[in-house]
C-alpha cells in the first residue's frame, strides 16, 4: 500500500479526476467569465471588446450598491442575531439530554429541509396585507390598518426575517456538533470548581468553538453575498431594487436584460469581494489566536 | 385603485387571490381569458369572471374605450436552422387571421387583437363575449407597449423603474431619468 500511494502515475491518475472538475467547472468559467465582463456581449451574436466600460458603470450603478448593502445588513443580521442565538440555543440543546434535544433539534431543523420555493411563498402568504397570518395577529392585539410586510420601506428587513430565520437551523447544527465534541471532562471540573452555567458557556464552550465560529461565521458572510433563490422568489429585488442582492441583479442583467457582458462584470467584482471578505476573516481570527 | 401591497404580488399570487375568490378583480390581458374555461378553478368563479375597461379620471387624457391591444407573441427563426425556410412557411401559415389567431379563439385560450366576430362559434363564454366588444367598440389602439419599445434591458429597466413611481417611493423625473438611461 506504501508503495502504491508513493507511485507518482498512481497519485496522478486519482489526482487528475478531481483536479479536471475543477479546470472545466470552476477554473474556466472564472477566466470566462473576467473575458466576457470586457465586452457589449448579450449572450448570442459577436462579443465586442470594451474595455472597462462595464465596471466603470458598475460603480455608478445606484442598484449594483444598493445590492451590496444589503449583502452587508445581511450578513450582520447573521454574525449579531443568526449566529449568537444559534450558539445559545446549541448550548441549551446539549443541556436539554433525552427526548427533548432529539426533537427540539428536529424543530429547529425543519426550515432547513423545506424547499426553498415553498419557504418563499409560504412568507408571501404570512406577508399578505389582506389575508396574512401576520396582519392577522397585529388584528387580534387591536392594530387598525393593513400593514404593507412587503413594501418600499419594509421590504428588506421582511427578507432579512426570513433569510435568518432560514439559515438559523443549519448553523445551530453545526454549533450543537463543535459543543458534543467538547471533553465533558472540562465541565466536570468547573463544575467542581464552583462556575455556573453562563461562566461555563463564556470561560470554556465559546472559546473552544472558535474554530467552529470561525468557519460558520465565514459560511455565513459568504452565503449572505451570494443570496439568490429566496428573494428572486419572494420580491424578485423589488420593490424598486429595495431587496435586491448581488446574485439576483447579476441574474436579470445577464438572463433578463441580456447583458451577458455586464452581468459578468458584477460576477467577477462578487468573487473579489468574496475573496477580500475570506482573507479579512482569515486575518481576524488568525491575530487573535497568535495573540 | 389598488389593494395595500399591490407592488409585491407576482402574477401567480394575484391570480390565486382572484381564482380562489379572495379578489374582486384581476387586472390582467385577455391572454387569460382561458380562466372562464379552466375546470380547476371552481365553477361559482368560472362562471361569473367578466371584463371591463380601466375607468377614466373626471378631466383625464382618453376614454375608457381607449385600449391598450397590440400584435405580441412574435418569434424569431434561427439563421442557422436546417429547416428556416419551412420554419418561416409553418409561421407564415399559423400567423394567418384563420389560423393560430383563430383555434386559440375557438378553444377559448385567448384573443389576439382582430376582430373574431366571422369565427364565432356560438359555445364563446361570457368572458369571450365581452373581451371582443371591449375590441370592437374601441375608440383607438395603442400598439406595442412601452416596455416593448426596447431592446430587452430597456424592459428590464422600465419594469423596475415603474414599481417606483407607482408605489410613489420614485418621482417621475427620476423615473424618466432611469429609463432614459436604459436607452442609451
Amino acid at each position: 500500500m506504501k508503495k502504491l500511494y508513493s507511485n507518482k502515475p498512481v497519485i496522478f491518475s486519482l489526482v487528475l479526476p478531481g483536479l479536471l472538475v475543477f479546470l472545466f467547472a470552476v477554473l474556466a468559467p472564472i477566466c470566462l467569465s473576467v473575458y466576457y465582463g470586457f465586452t457589449d456581449y448579450s449572450g448570442m451574436g459577436e462579443a465586442q471588446f470594451t474595455g472597462f466600460d462595464n465596471y466603470v458603470n458598475l460603480f455608478h450603478d445606484s442598484a449594483f450598491g444598493r445590492s451590496l448593502k444589503n449583502s452587508l445588513l445581511l450578513a450582520i443580521g447573521f454574525i449579531c442575531i443568526q449566529h449568537p442565538l444559534a450558539i445559545l440555543v446549541a448550548a441549551v440543546l446539549d443541556k436539554l439530554q433525552g427526548k427533548a434535544e432529539g426533537v427540539f433539534r428536529c424543530i429547529y431543523f425543519i426550515p432547513n429541509v423545506i424547499s426553498v420555493a415553498v419557504i418563499a411563498y409560504l412568507w408571501k402568504f404570512i406577508y399578505n396585507p389582506d389575508f396574512g397570518l401576520l396582519n392577522n395577529i397585529a388584528k387580534a392585539f387591536g392594530h387598525p390598518g393593513k400593514i404593507n410586510w412587503l413594501s418600499h420601506q419594509n421590504a428588506i428587513w421582511s427578507v432579512l426575517i426570513v433569510l435568518i430565520w432560514h439559515g438559523f437551523g443549519w448553523g445551530m447544527l453545526i454549533y450543537y456538533t463543535g459543543i458534543k465534541n467538547i471533553d465533558p471532562v472540562l465541565y466536570e471540573a468547573a463544575s467542581i470548581d464552583g462556575a455556573n452555567w453562563w461562566t461555563t458557556f463564556f470561560r470554556i464552550t465559546l472559546p473552544l468553538m472558535k474554530p467552529v465560529i470561525q468557519i460558520n461565521v465565514t459560511m455565513a458572510i459568504i452565503s449572505a453575498l451570494k443570496q439568490m433563490e429566496t428573494v428572486y422568489l419572494l420580491t424578485n429585488g423589488g420593490p424598486n431594487n429595495s431587496t435586491q442582492f448581488a446574485a439576483n441583479y447579476l441574474y436579470q442583467q445577464a438572463f433578463k436584460a441580456f447583458k451577458y457582458g455586464y452581468g459578468n462584470a458584477i460576477g467577477v467584482v462578487f468573487i473579489i469581494i468574496c475573496v477580500l471578505a475570506t482573507v479579512a476573516l482569515n486575518t481576524v481570527f488568525r491575530d487573535k489566536k497568535e495573540a | 385603485m389598488f389593494q395595500v401591497g399591490y407592488d409585491s404580488q407576482d402574477y401567480g399570487t394575484t391570480m390565486n387571490l382572484f381564482t380562489n375568490g379572495q379578489a374582486a378583480m384581476y387586472c390582467m390581458g385577455s391572454w387569460d381569458a382561458s380562466m372562464a374555461l379552466n375546470e380547476d378553478i371552481a365553477p361559482e368563479i368560472r362562471d361569473n369572471i367578466r371584463a371591463f375597461t380601466m375607468p377614466v379620471i373626471d378631466g383625464g387624457k382618453g376614454k375608457a374605450t381607449d385600449i391598450a391591444a397590440w400584435n405580441g407573441g412574435g418569434y424569431a427563426v434561427s439563421a442557422n436552422s436546417a429547416v428556416k425556410d419551412e420554419a418561416i412557411k409553418f409561421l407564415n401559415y399559423m400567423y394567418q387571421p384563420d389560423k393560430l389567431s383563430k383555434y386559440g379563439w375557438e378553444n377559448g385560450v385567448g384573443m389576439s387583437a382582430q376582430d373574431q366576430t366571422a369565427y364565432l362559434t356560438g359555445n364563446e363564454t361570457e368572458l369571450q363575449k365581452q373581451i371582443m366588444d371591449i375590441l370592437k367598440n374601441a375608440t383607438s389602439v395603442s400598439g406595442t407597449p412601452i416596455n416593448d419599445c426596447g431592446p430587452s434591458a430597456f424592459k428590464t429597466a422600465i419594469e423596475s423603474e415603474i414599481q417606483g413611481v407607482s408605489n410613489g417611493s420614485t418621482s417621475v423625473e427620476d423615473f424618466l431619468a432611469a429609463i432614459g438611461a436604459a436607452c442609451k
